[in-house]
């Protein structure tokens, strides 16, 4: 019987690409029980999150005054903070709403559309009801976060955000 | 009538036990993941009620896979 011939190189380095890359089903399986011990790991840190959050305090600030908005005007500010655009809205019923102004899909700025009394989100047509801040269609996941209004004096105060 | 070769027979069982095993791995691998967005679409929205829950069925999923790679030990090392 004629003998295969084998390179030198094979005679000094035997280890076969197939063989080096088989992946034994235990092995498999051990790599799937590793992600799911680290899914177990994500969900440990949202529980620790929530138990260390502290409810945040928003301050109490004056955006605008009663007779600045006609039923229907929109009037821009900024709230809590300098980098957060939000919207003040007089529907028309005369009703006062505010609104975070970033839609809860991918952060692009909402618009309000008066004719639908809806806000309009023009990157993926999300919709959002004005009343209520709740989705109406398109990818958003989540309502639009409400901003708390007192108004006192003819002024008009955004004091926190409501709780979804 | 063709007889079936025990040990291959037995060989064929174990290799059905062990994919099985594999399965049921990856499913609740899947549902592990499931319950891990859910927790971030509740820490998204800023609340917290469904965190632990998820969490205590997570570790639930985990010890159940942990048991599943262990059978698949057991069974993938005994000689037939």
């Amino acid at each position: 019987m004629e003998e295969k011939s084998v390179p030198k190189w094979q005679e000094d380095f035997p280890i076969e690409w197939g063989a080096d890359n088989y992946v034994t089903r235990r092995e498999f399986t051990r790599f799937l029980v590793l992600v799911s011990g680290a899914t177990v790991a994500g969900n440990g840190y949202f529980v620790i999150r929530h138990a260390t959050e502290h409810p945040e305090k928003y301050p109490s600030v004056e955006i605008a005054k009663v007779e600045d908005l006609k039923p229907g005007d929109v009037h821009l500010f900024r709230y809590p903070t300098e980098s957060e655009p939000a919207m003040l809205i007089r529907l028309q019923s005369g009703k006062y709403v505010a609104y975070k102004q970033r839609c809860t899909h991918l952060s692009c700025p909402v618009h309000f559309a008066a004719s639908k009394n809806r806000l309009e989100c023009p990157c993926h047509n999300g919709a959002f009801d004005a009343t209520t801040g709740a989705v109406l269609e398109g990818p958003p996941p989540r309502p639009l976060p409400m901003i708390n209004l007192r108004i006192a004096e003819g002024k008009i105060f955004a004091e926190g955000i409501k709780d979804s | 009538m063709r007889r079936i070769d025990p040990r291959l027979a037995k060989l064929g069982q174990k290799t059905q036990a062990i994919s099985t095993l594999m399965v049921m791995a990856m499913v609740i691998l899947l549902i592990q993941l499931w319950l891990l967005t859910i927790a971030l679409e509740e820490f998204m929205a800023s609340k917290g009620s469904l965190a632990i829950p998820t969490f205590g069925a997570s570790i639930f999923c985990f010890a159940v896979n942990l048991w599943l790679l262990r059978t698949l030990s057991k069974i993938d090392k005994r000689e037939d």
